[in-house]
């Protein structure tokens, strides 16, 4: 025994000593808590209360209260930056420049109209719904670089964006989707599936009727006259020959507008779309073509 | 839901099944419910749509013209293959012209055909590093001619963080555009 080292004297002390068992087993240190706590000479002392003051006497002051200082929650005034914030409506931007890249990479198909719904399917156009996004606000970078001649309708425009799209021969147009049309579009496929008709598109609400009427930044509901009229002082503005949309090959595709009412196009609201049978459901009562186009 | 169930029961005996012999049901043994549940909440069983001729007239159409208007507004399966012709895009967007063997490594593209650069930015904003992923091949290689490439441009050492086994590298900083463009001279 007395020669013995290291590993080998573990081992014969391993060998003597008891085995674990249930009879031998208790807790660790500290493991047990007593539910009463101590008095007097038994660990009666100040049990964490600490000695004088508020806490030995638990007579918290209120929160926020500084013993007479001017408190922090009420010396600044108050700046209500997130008033309404549920109501705001967000425009995440897309750039021209992804705009181009979109349509250079085969993303979105420039020989037809581009709305909200191709740019949404895309899957690269970060798009939430419950994060109060309503659309497109198409912005002007790189919009030295952008060639593509295209008819687009986004929801939020500045005036070099909607310039440089008309210079190149292409139109736009700025829309309003509601929040019903909005969820509508975020997953089509998923929509088709439920068996509930094309809703109706909403009219928009007082605070941006102004500039889905208004030529200047081309809303749907302007006229289209005015905004021929504007087209060409938009040209004067900026300084290019604005090409004409009639002698173009595609005219027809890039004078082609939606109705107001009108989700997608060449589809009506009130229309029930049917994967399955791959088959078109319209309704045939008065009352509800009347609901439905008006 | 409870409340409305238990109303919804036309007798007692129909809940609880009789065990002869027993006054109460053993022990570990849920009762066994016979009655078929009725849900309430559907419109299907609501009384006022059972008669089909309740329901509004419509018509069926399946014009191949109006179903490509359908179709258009899906949501593609794949992603859409590029033209892949080398030649100037306005977007600045340049295909891969590489090929594997062209050089010791090599750098595919993404599904989306973007190249694998990403920039990292952390510990708010205080950290930025650039990931190139995807590397096949001889990394160490890359990695010194990268390296020699930015430092040459920026002017100082930089951090590099190299993983051979995932096959991407780290710099420290953001080296992004830098190394899009070193990717694109050499067609990647």
């Amino acid at each position: 025994m007395a020669g013995k080292q290291g590993k080998d004297l573990a081992l014969s002390m391993l060998r003597t000593l008891p085995r674990v068992a249930l009879n031998n087993i208790r807790n660790n240190p500290g493991a047990n808590k007593p539910s009463k706590r101590g008095r007097g000479q038994h660990g009666g002392d100040k049990h964490g209360a600490g000695n004088k003051g508020s806490g030995q006497r638990q007579n918290f002051m209120r929160t926020g209260y500084e013993t007479g200082n001017n408190p922090f929650y009420l010396r600044f005034s108050y700046e209500p930056y997130y008033k309404g914030h549920h109501l705001r409506r967000e425009y995440p931007p897309l750039s021209l420049q992804q705009l181009q890249m979109f349509i250079d990479t085969n993303r979105l198909d420039p020989s037809k109209p581009i709305d909200l719904v191709s740019i949404v399917n895309t899957g690269l156009y970060d798009f939430k719904v419950e994060w109060k996004h309503a659309g497109v606000h198409l912005t002007d970078e790189g919009v030295d670089n952008f060639e593509a001649k295209v008819n687009i309708e986004v929801q939020w425009a500045s005036e070099p964006v909607i310039a440089a799209i008309e210079k190149n021969g292409g139109t736009i147009t700025t829309a309003y989707y509601d929040i019903h049309c909005l969820h509508v579009i975020k997953d089509v496929d998923r929509f088709f599936t439920t068996g509930v008709p094309i809703p109706r598109r909403l009219l928009p609400p007082s605070d941006c009727l102004e500039y889905y009427m208004s030529a200047e930044t081309r809303g749907y509901l302007a006229n289209p006259e005015e905004i021929s009229c504007e087209r060409l002082v938009l040209s004067q503005k900026y300084g290019y020959e604005l090409p004409k949309i009639e002698d173009n090959p595609n005219n027809e595709m890039l004078t082609q507008r939606k109705d107001p009412r009108q989700l997608f196009y060449g589809l009506e609201p009130g229309w029930v779309v049917s994967l399955k049978d791959k088959a078109i459901l319209k309704p045939k009562a008065d009352y509800l073509k009347e609901f439905y186009s008006s | 839901m409870a409340a409305l169930r238990l109303f919804a029961r036309t007798r007692l005996s129909t809940l609880v099944p009789y065990y002869p012999g027993e006054d109460r049901l053993p022990s570990g043994i849920s009762p066994v419910i016979d009655q078929i549940q009725k849900r309430w909440g559907t419109y299907t069983s609501s009384p006022k749509y059972t008669d089909p001729s309740e329901y509004t007239d419509y018509e069926v159409t399946k014009d191949p013209k109006e179903w490509e208007y359908v179709e258009r507004v899906l949501k593609s399966k794949v992603i859409p293959a590029p033209c892949l012709e080398n030649k100037e895009y306005p977007s600045g967007w340049k295909p891969p012209v590489a090929k594997p063997h062209d050089y010791p490594y090599y750098i595919p593209r993404t599904k989306n055909y973007m190249q694998p650069v990403y920039l990292e930015i952390f510990h708010r904003g205080l950290r930025r590093v650039t990931i190139v992923r995807k590397i096949h091949g001889d990394i160490w290689t890359l990695e010194s001619e990268l390296k020699e490439y930015i430092e040459k441009r920026v002017n100082r050492p930089i951090g590099i963080r190299t993983n051979e086994l995932l096959g991407e590298i780290k710099f420290r900083g953001d080296y992004v555009n830098l190394v899009k463009a070193w990717m694109d001279e050499r067609g990647f």
